[in-house]
């Protein structure tokens, strides 16, 4: 559309623009570069690229394929996985004796 | 044989019509104008009052524009530096990447954040649209479009769509399923129709309205269902490069950027232009609101970012460096606005103390122009799109 518009028409179109400019209500700098300041501080607290977030929080902490991250990844992976083999393990046995158990008693 | 007087024909451009036709000599209290017999005869026809030219309208204009500095300068009472001096300095940032999304065969040209905070859709030159989860790095959709060049992508707010354009002139919306093997192509729906390319889109509040700008010089707001318009924005004189939304608290706004050097602020309902900035030296390529939606912060190939306060109405912040030589691509703000990311061409993002003006760190990483730049909904993370074909999250 811009393109298509001769030089004349666009000024005629910059011009009425330019008369409902001057009107507009405008308030003094000091008045709004104070309230910006305000409500940034207020919002300061929750914004995380400034505070930080502590890294078992946040989800990009542990980068991906970085060399420490996998043995940390591996070690923490090793243990949980022991830990639910024991408990399926126990588990069972116990069931096993449950089992056992009913049946001496039939 | 001697009084015969010859009308001696001049060949040249017309005033009005800018042609190359043989002019008719005027004079309009003596001021000397030449217009072509053609303009002469539409002039006649349309009723011009005879003292409107180039150079009269030129001339008001001058004067209202004189006037206008005058008003906002009356304002102008304080620098933003100064009175951000009572604020604390921010700390050391440390800021690295944390994931770097490969995938993309050609330059990354725009992403969008998801609301859930996680996922992300980029767009890039040879026309693919990949749907990425950023913790994990997988892709989870991807669409070729039958378009190259797909300058603009926005991700829906219920995250249930994605829509994206750009030398197609039109708009694409692609519904998400989450059967990965459907073929998305299949559910396209287009829903605006420029005469240029598409050079910016995004939803506003719902699914079902698209705020799309073009660089045939207008924006445009659309219906996703019906793909009927509802509104165009008219006011640029050269192709609009970037538009944002204003944050939904405060209220039904656009701000729009283009080649024209000019910032637009427009009214969603009536479509007027509310209020306009022009102290860019060059094309504006990125606008973004503050988050408090009193201002906006806009990059430009004249290599600096401004910030503009909508209240008291004139540019308060200048964002340079005479060591920064490459224009700005892209910026975005922090959550709480205390800073601002920008993408250079330079390859590199500067971060900028948005309050003291300062410059507080610059992020080295991409091996070509950064090309887009979001902040993430939560602000843990922010993600950067770059012509060396690869999407950077820095945390």
């Amino acid at each position: 559309m811009a393109r298509d518009m001769s030089d004349i028409d666009i000024l005629k179109m910059e011009l009425e623009q330019l008369k409902k400019e001057v009107s507009t209500p405008r308030e003094p700098v000091s008045k709004t570069s104070k309230d910006t300041m305000d409500w940034c501080e207020a919002a300061s607290g929750t914004d995380l690229l400034i505070t930080g977030v502590p890294d078992d929080k946040n989800p990009y902490k542990p980068e991906k394929g970085g060399w420490k991250n996998i043995m940390l990844y591996l070690h923490r992976n090793t243990w949980q996985t022991y830990c639910s083999y024991v408990s399926l393990f126990t588990g069972l046995k116990r069931l096993k004796l449950e089992r056992k158990n009913r049946r001496d008693i039939h | 044989m001697c009084d015969q007087t010859f009308l001696a024909i001049t060949f040249g451009p017309c005033d009005s019509c800018s042609e190359n036709r043989p002019l008719m000599n005027l004079y309009i209290k003596t001021e000397p104008i030449n217009y072509c017999s053609l303009c002469m005869e539409i002039m006649a026809c349309q009723g011009l009052a005879s003292g409107e030219t180039l150079k009269s309208l030129k001339a008001e204009s001058e004067t209202l524009r004189k006037k206008l500095e005058e008003e906002r300068k009356k304002l102008h009472d304080v620098e933003l530096e100064k009175v951000a001096e009572k604020a604390e300095a921010l700390g050391e940032l440390n800021m690295k990447t944390r994931r770097t999304l490969k995938g993309h065969g050609n330059k990354v040209l725009c992403m969008d954040w998801c609301k859930d905070k996680r996922r992300i859709v980029s767009s890039s030159q040879d026309g693919k649209v990949i749907v990425w989860d950023a913790f994990t790095t997988n892709k989870e959709h991807a669409v070729t479009m039958p378009t190259t060049w797909v300058m603009a992508c926005a991700y829906a707010p219920s995250g249930c769509a994605i829509a994206c354009g750009g030398l197609d002139n039109k708009c694409s919306v692609y519904p998400l399923s989450l059967d990965k093997d459907e073929n998305l192509a299949a559910k396209k729906k287009s829903v605006a129709m420029h005469t240029n390319y598409l050079s910016g889109c995004t939803f506003t509040n719902s699914d079902m309205q698209i705020l799309t700008s073009s660089g045939d010089g207008t924006s445009a707001l659309w219906d996703v269902e019906s793909g009927q318009l509802l509104q165009s924005f008219h006011g640029h004189s050269a192709d609009v490069l970037t538009l944002d939304l204003a944050p939904s608290e405060t209220g039904n706004t656009f701000v729009s950027g283009g080649s024209d050097k000019k910032a637009n602020v427009w009214d969603l309902r009536s479509g007027q232009n509310v209020q306009s900035f022009d102290t860019h030296d060059s094309d504006i390529n990125c606008v973004k609101y503050y988050p408090s939606g009193d201002a906006f912060a806009s990059a430009s190939d004249d290599s600096t970012c401004r910030l503009f306060d909508l209240r008291a109405d004139r540019e308060v912040s200048i964002y340079s460096k005479d060591s920064i030589m490459f224009g700005a691509a892209s910026v975005d703000f922090s959550l709480s606005g205390r800073l601002l990311f920008a993408g250079y061409n330079d390859y590199t993002i500067n971060v900028w103390d948005v309050l003291k003006g300062t410059r507080v760190a610059i992020l080295f990483g991409h091996e070509n122009r950064v090309s887009s730049l979001r902040v993430s909904p939560d602000g843990t993370a922010f993600c950067s799109g770059s012509w060396d074909n690869t999407l950077r999250i820095w945390a």
